[in-house]
């Protein structure tokens, strides 16, 4: 694994533009290919086969959870304990998800945390990074085919759909996540599905019917939500879905409420310790004293991280996060290159690993203002 | 061994970037909700399955004509005297932005 400097193209911000990649500066640059990173086949092959193995362990996990009624660890509100157990049960299904990886190239990845129920960056990963490497280095190979597994996956769940279209919705006034939801719906539309679209605030209650309606109050019974499942529920219609009529099918599902909670971290210990793939976490700092990484149960975009190494603070992030609590994570540095710190983030489509992107920092603390870096798989 | 070659085949363009806040306008009964909405809901054109041609348009599209089109949807439907008993806006009060 290497990080090589690149000349950027020309006329990159036409390029990304033309293919329909509106936020590639975000307070400063977030598209990068000023550099990219480079694996060998065999580093690819350790970063498919851990992502594998990684997902049927939260699988596991999940289950393990059901079984022991442990909601209470991740703060789940009990009346909607039934509708995760009944998703899970009837085997909803979940479209994509993502790890956030430290690899290094050399030792085993390790499992930072688990993006699994609105995961973005997508279309970077997907599509951007590959135009950019038909561009600069055409007949190169990159870890990528999100995009046939995401069109694949799509067809593959029509007969687990409901009656009626898919609907897709995001909040409203925010192109990042207008950009992920539109290129899933692309390939839903790709895969033959019937789609339309419709913003999360726009999203009607018909309390006569007990059924949650489209803009022309058509009942609504698929839909994809780019919204994390813990903010829908505290939302004034989250209990309205307990009273749906409709049945309507959540994607991704609500059992992924278990998976996005970072308390599932310490669960996954529990079960499977020493694992290779896995970081010593806990519910307390009494296993980890002195070196141990804190991270709210609910947080988004590194908010409200804290580094302790040999007893000290040494990174610490502000946010809104925390009021359900924390888990302590053994502290495992992210690997440096030339002063840069990058995290994998490997993406599962449906149940299979589809490919990589890679978010790069110069702190120690993934946050939202770090920036996407292409990846080559190097051909010696 | 990992290419992915279909995305050439399916996402062509997309030409314009702007983002910009249209607030609902009322006029003959009809609410216009934002002009960044997203692509073909109503208004829009299909996308044309035949030709293997899809085109990836986020935030709007320019038409044949030359003028640019901010992708969105309009309904007579959904207006000041939509059915009392279908209300909204009860969703996307925890937050604001979802990236993770």
């Amino acid at each position: 694994m290497r990080r090589i400097s690149a000349p950027v193209r020309e006329n990159w911000k036409k390029r990304v533009e033309d293919i329909g990649f509106g936020f590639h500066t975000i307070n400063g640059t977030y598209w990068d290919e000023s550099a990219y990173y480079s694996f060998t086949n065999e580093q690819i092959e350790v970063l498919e086969s851990t992502t594998s193995e990684l997902f049927d362990r939260c699988l596991d996990a999940v289950q393990y959870v059901i079984d022991n009624q442990l909601y209470h660890l991740f703060k789940i509100a009990p009346r909607f304990i039934p509708l995760i157990e009944k998703s899970w049960n009837e085997e909803h299904p979940s479209i994509y998800a993502r790890f956030d990886l430290v690899y290094d190239g050399v030792h085993p990845p390790k499992m930072l945390e688990f993006n699994a129920d609105t995961p973005t960056s997508l279309y970077e990963a997907s599509a951007v990074q590959w135009y950019w490497l038909e561009d600069v280095e055409p007949g190169a190979d990159q870890f990528n085919s999100i995009h046939e597994k995401l069109t694949d996956y799509w067809r593959h769940l029509k007969s687990y759909l409901n009656e009626g279209k898919l609907y897709f919705t995001c909040l409203n006034d925010n192109q990042e996540d207008l950009t992920t939801v539109e290129y899933l719906r692309d390939c839903a539309i790709q895969a033959g599905l019937d789609t339309g679209f419709i913003y999360l605030e726009d999203l009607g209650w018909n309390s006569l019917s007990n059924q949650f309606v489209d803009i022309e109050e058509r009942p609504i019974t698929n839909i994809f939500k780019l919204y994390p499942w813990e903010w829908l529920i505290r939302d004034e219609f989250g209990g309205n879905i307990l009273l749906d009529r409709s049945n309507t099918l959540w994607i991704e599902p609500a059992w992924k409420m278990v998976l996005s909670n970072k308390a599932i971290l310490p669960i996954l210990w529990q079960l499977f310790p020493n694992h290779p793939n896995l970081l010593a976490s806990y519910f307390d700092n009494s296993n980890l004293k002195y070196d141990y990484v804190k991270k709210p149960i609910l947080s988004r975009e590194g908010e409200n991280v804290s580094i302790v190494k040999n007893g000290s603070l040494i990174a610490s992030t502000e946010g809104n996060y925390g009021s359900e609590g924390f888990i302590f994570q053994e502290y495992c540095p992210l690997p440096q290159f030339k002063g840069n710190y990058p995290v994998i983030g490997s993406w599962v489509i449906g149940c299979e690993p589809a490919g990589i992107g890679i978010r790069e920092t110069n702190t120690l603390i993934t946050d939202n203002l770090s920036r996407f870096i292409p990846h080559v798989i190097s051909k010696y | 061994m990992k290419k992915s070659k279909a995305v050439k085949l399916v996402l062509v363009a997309s030409i314009a970037i702007s983002c910009s806040d249209h607030h609902p306008d009322k006029s003959d009964n009809r609410l216009y909700v934002r002009g960044d909405s997203a692509s073909n809901y109503t208004s829009h054109p299909s996308y044309w399955h035949g030709g293997g041609y899809f085109w990836f348009h986020p935030y709007g599209y320019y038409s044949w004509n030359g003028g640019y089109r901010h992708s969105g949807y309009e309904s007579p439907h959904f207006s000041s005297r939509a059915s009392a008993h279908v209300s909204r806006g009860g969703f996307g009060s925890s937050g604001f932005r979802v990236g993770s």
